[in-house]
């Protein structure tokens, strides 16, 4: 690939992720919602940061959750979108 | 495969203009995703701003599909009259409707838009009518908001801690986003670089954009928003290697 090229691909970072993060930030709260919608979950999250232990098997259980998640994928449909 | 015969400069040029109603279909695609992901983000209650944008980006791909139309015209294939079917779901069953939006933005925006964002850059220097300099210049500018867009979603998924899901879907999600033989030869035509001032990428130089721009842009940007990109990283070693592609230098 050309020189250029391959800069260009390398200035997408910062054009496309970092200004995806900044308007994140412009568009807000997200935090806000988060507290409207999983007072469940934020409560077990606090819980889990107060017992180490519980936070770990929490972790391993969520780990063993995605393990089997890529396992069904295929069978499940996931799949991506075609572009350019 | 090989070619059916046609001297070169007329398979390259119909080897273009079906790129071309290829891209009308996809744009037309992308039309009513982007719409129907604007309806589920509203009713998540996402940011106002993210819905407006993916509502607005509707619009714009509506926009594209005309303008795809148009090029695939000028190279000698209209397009169909009736539109493609709508897309399917993209996102595996058994998400729940939070994470399975997340799923879709990923999957056509971190993605499919940030990829199209590199393919569109390396092809404006090369653009041979002005009208193609044009048009192809109005959807780079489009498409770095759809992509966007899509990093905007996944940063505040990130803040709510529901993005980690995705490590091992990538390798699906990827799987998903390529043509079958991207990772394989193909006729010579394709890899012909008169293809380039007709809008179109050669093979090899598509495979190896792809792959460049997932190293560099997609899963640094996946891992930044706490996304293990492993499998993902992983399936493009594999495809990579069976293609006999050496690894892209860091
Ligand atoms: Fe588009
Ligand atoms: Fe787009």
């Amino acid at each position: 690939m050309a020189r250029s090229t391959k800069t260009e691909v390398s200035k997408l970072l910062r054009v496309l992720v970092v200004g995806g993060v900044a308007l994140a930030a412009a568009a807000g709260p997200a935090a806000a919602a988060a507290d409207d919608k999983a007072p469940a979950e934020q409560g077990a999250a606090a819980k889990a940061k107060d017992k180490p232990a519980a936070k770990h098997k929490g972790k391993a259980k969520e780990k063993a959750k995605e393990d089997a998640k890529a396992g069904e994928a295929k069978d499940s449909g996931a799949g991506g979108v075609k572009g350019w | 495969m090989s070619g059916p015969g046609l001297p070169v400069p007329d398979r390259v040029r119909e080897l273009a203009a079906s790129a071309w109603v290829f891209r009308w279909q996809v744009e037309l695609e992308a039309e009513v995703r982007f719409a129907g992901l604007a309806n589920r983000l509203e009713s998540l209650g996402a940011p106002t701003l993210i819905v407006e944008l993916a509502r607005r980006a509707a619009g714009e791909e509506a926009r594209h599909a005309v303008l795809c139309a148009r090029m695939a015209a000028e190279l000698g294939r209209p397009v169909p009259a009736l539109s493609p079917p709508p897309p399917p779901a993209v996102a595996p069953s058994g998400l729940a409707e939070e994470e399975a939006v997340t799923y879709e933005l990923t999957a056509a925006c971190c993605v499919t838009e940030s990829v199209s964002v590199a393919v569109l850059t390396a092809l404006l220097p090369a653009a041979g009518a002005p009208s193609l300099h044009r048009a192809l210049r109005e959807l780079l500018a489009d498409e770095v908001g759809h992509a966007r867009l899509g990093w905007a979603h996944l940063a505040l998924a990130r803040e709510r801690g529901r993005t980690a899901f995705l490590g091992p879907l990538l390798p699906a999600m990827l799987e998903g986003s390529v043509d079958e033989d991207l990772f394989l030869p193909v006729e010579p035509a394709r890899e012909e670089p008169a293809l380039l001032p007709l809008g179109v990428l050669p093979h090899a130089l598509k495979r190896e954009l792809f792959a460049r721009s997932l190293e560099e842009v997609v899963f640094p940007g996946l891992e930044g928003a706490g996304v293990d990109a492993a499998a993902g990283r992983a399936w493009l070693a594999a495809r990579a290697g069976a293609a006999g592609d050496a690894p892209a230098s860091r």
